[in-house]
């Protein structure tokens, strides 16, 4: 029986082993159109790049636009003035720092007219008319800004910028630009008691409608400007004619509370300001590691503890630069490119020849990320179920990142904590196995820059609890331990399917812009 | 003028490498070249000729799509082949594991001698016979007989056991020995 059967191989093999015969017509057409419809999915995926690239710009166009949009805003929005019905854009500085007025805005008449006021002031600075020589504290008393605040007998008071400003028993100031109200010292009636300079309140602006000049209230940025309830101030008995034509061309009205909380937000430190933007430059040292699970998909003889035991995450780490822009005092969202570098080493193993997919016979290794296939330059024919002995192997991933994330902070003092959460777009930018395979005395490196079954892409969540601490006035130190997870495999068709988590103390220098 | 064998190997690989560039009518002319001899080996891996068309189809496609990898060390002739089993390898494991379940304890077993049987079997019942195998002993047969593959290497190849591999071969044998004795009663009658 034995020997009949062995004869059935002859027969066949002897028989079969030179047929040929040709397909038929259609399957030169259709390898024909295949290969056609190939080429368009190739310069398809080719495009592919460029349309990222442009959508990347394109939202990079759109926040410069935000904030170029919302820059102005605040430039020009709340200094507008609405006295009798006429926008004048006299402008009081808002963004600026340590309450240095922007430059005016004005057009050749109102700029006439403000130079009647500053003529109109020095003019009048009759003693006895005003009790704004008793009010303004000597230099040394002057608040750190060129702005001051004057007050009639009445108690009424302007606000002016203070450029040359001699305290002789009269005020005399020489060239006011602009109203705007501003901290400063005040004295009271009586003239023993000068009140240190405060800043301005809600409340401190409300009494300026009673006359009354509080001593002991501060002053603060009203948070809320529609709040601000500002009567009508008439302008003061000691202007000319044309002056108060000016002072009421200003309308210090409760329509232009803006003109007040300009001044007011000049007090303001910028870095607390909504719409402002910083940027930190940081780098984080990372523990990484992977949630494995199997991927019943692939009938592969690897598995996820198998995997598990062979590999072993090194120091990896994640570098970049986030752009912070401020929502309000307590929110921030954060973005920006961040550089991740996980490296895994394999312990050695024996790598088993099988056919690729192109149907090369090739070593292949099964990696957390993808898999791999290895062709040693000695051993470039095998046939499969041919083994080789892998001593040692290492594995790198590397990731731009994109973060957008929401962050909530509480100051007090020098000293933020700050809460974050958000999502990522990772980018793969190189996946690399490298080996060792064993040749007797001379072993080979080999080293495999495509790992197949490895996504372009993959989200990650994002969250750190972290703090700041501020060195100057626009540089600070930040600390944020923050947590990484992946919300979908980063790989695809391999033998496991591989979430990335990781866990990194970022350290890094942020600067106010 | 005399054709050397270099010249010959100088042409074919000018022929690859415009079909490395894309050209389809090169890549036409190395279809006409393995096309036969590939969908001989497509036919004995598939259960018709429609299938071993299909074989052959995603075959060729896979070839001229990976013919920057070849290396020009070996047999081109053996690479494209490599390519052709991948395929039916791949399409047996798309396809259903349900198969038929062949009762091969009946099968009646005739003696006859080979060189006997091959003057009275054609080529095409010869490959009838293997089509109409189980696609899983189809598949064994066709690795050891055909490709020289080992068991160890067969049961890696198609993730089955070496015993199963073993088992598969050896059911394939006892039909296709009865399909032969059949065929030769069958011829007997006639003569």
């Amino acid at each position: 029986m034995d020997k009949d059967l062995h004869n059935i191989e002859e027969l066949f093999k002897s028989g079969l082993g030179d047929h040929e015969e040709m397909p038929s017509v259609k399957v030169w057409d259709a390898v024909d159109n295949r290969l056609d419809k190939d080429t368009v999915v190739a310069i398809k995926k080719k495009y592919k790049t460029w349309k990222r690239l442009s959508l990347l710009l394109l939202l990079l166009l759109v926040g410069l636009s935000i904030y170029e949009i919302n820059n102005r805003y605040n430039n020009t929005g709340i200094a507008k003035t609405n006295g009798n019905g006429t926008d004048k854009e006299i402008i009081a500085g808002n963004n600026n720092n340590e309450g240095q007025p922007n430059k005016n805005t004005v057009s050749s008449k109102e700029q006439a007219d403000i130079n009647d006021i500053n003529n109109d002031i020095t003019v009048n600075t009759i003693p006895g008319k005003l009790t704004a020589d008793k009010s303004i504290p000597d230099n040394d008393v002057l608040p750190q800004s060129d702005n001051n605040l004057f007050t009639d007998k009445s108690g009424k008071y302007f606000i002016t910028n203070k450029k040359n400003i001699q305290v002789d028993g009269n005020a005399i100031v020489n060239t006011p630009a602009s109203f705007q109200v501003f901290p400063a010292s005040i004295k009271k009636n009586n003239p023993e008691k000068t009140r240190p300079f405060k800043p301005l309140t809600n409340n401190s602006v409300a009494l300026v409608q009673n006359n009354a000049v509080p001593v002991n209230e501060p002053f603060s940025l009203p948070r809320q400007l529609s709040f601000i309830s500002i009567e009508k101030i008439n302008s003061p008995d000691f202007l000319s004619t044309g002056t108060k034509k000016i002072w009421e061309s200003l309308a210090l009205t409760k329509n232009t509370s803006s003109v007040v909380a300009a001044a007011a937000a000049s007090v303001k430190k910028k870095q607390n300001q909504p719409g402002s933007f910083s940027i930190t430059g940081f780098f984080s040292p990372d523990r990484a590691s992977y949630r494995l699970e199997n991927d019943d998909q692939n009938n592969q003889p690897a598995n996820a503890n198998q995997i598990k035991k062979t590999e072993k995450h090194e120091v990896s780490s994640t570098s970049g630069i986030f752009v912070d822009y401020r929502l309000n005092n307590r929110w921030s969202l954060q973005s920006g490119v961040t550089f991740s570098n996980t490296n895994i080493s394999i312990e050695p193993q024996t790598l088993y020849a099988q056919a690729d997919n192109a149907g090369d016979i090739k070593y292949r290794v099964n990696l957390s990320s993808g898999y791999a296939y290895i062709l040693p330059t000695f051993q470039s024919n095998p046939v499969i179920g041919d083994s080789v002995y892998a001593s040692a192997a290492e594995h790198k991933l590397r990731y731009l990142g994109i973060p957008l994330a929401a962050k909530y902070n509480l100051t007090k003092g020098k000293l933020s904590v700050e809460v974050m959460a958000g999502a990522g777009i990772n980018i793969l930018t190189k996946g690399k196995f490298e080996t060792e395979i064993q040749r007797g005395v001379n072993n080979e490196i080999d080293i495999i820059d495509n790992i197949q079954g490895l996504k372009s892409i993959y989200i990650n969540g994002l969250a750190g609890i972290g703090a700041e601490y501020k060195v100057t006035k626009n540089i600070s130190i930040t600390v944020m331990p923050t947590a990484r997870f992946a919300f979908m495999p980063i790989n695809k068709g391999a033998v496991v399917k591989t979430f990335p988590n990781s866990f990194g103390l970022a350290g890094g220098l942020k600067i106010k812009l | 003028m005399l054709v050397t064998q270099t010249d010959i190997l100088e042409q074919f690989n000018h022929l690859i490498q415009k079909c490395m560039e894309g050209n389809r009518l090169s890549q036409n002319q190395l279809y006409k070249l393995f096309a036969p001899k590939m969908f001989a080996v497509c036919l004995r891996y598939a259960k018709n000729r429609e299938e071993a068309e299909e074989i052959v189809q995603e075959g060729f496609v896979q070839v001229f799509k990976s013919l920057k990898n070849f290396r020009y060390q070996g047999s081109f002739e053996g690479w494209i082949r490599k390519i052709m089993v991948y395929c039916a390898i791949q399409q047996y494991r798309g396809k259903s594991k349900m198969h038929p379940v062949v009762n091969i304890e009946k099968a009646e077993v005739e003696e006859a001698d080979n060189d006997d049987a091959m003057a009275q079997l054609s080529k095409k019942e010869l490959l009838k016979m293997v089509q109409a195998l189980p696609p899983a002993y189809r598949m064994v047969f066709n690795l050891y007989v055909f490709e020289g593959m080992k068991h160890r290497e067969i049961a890696e190849l198609l993730h089955i056991s070496e015993g199963t591999s073993k088992s598969n071969f050896f059911d394939a044998k006892v039909i296709l020995q009865k399909a032969v004795s059949n065929s030769l009663k069958v011829a007997k009658q006639n003569y």
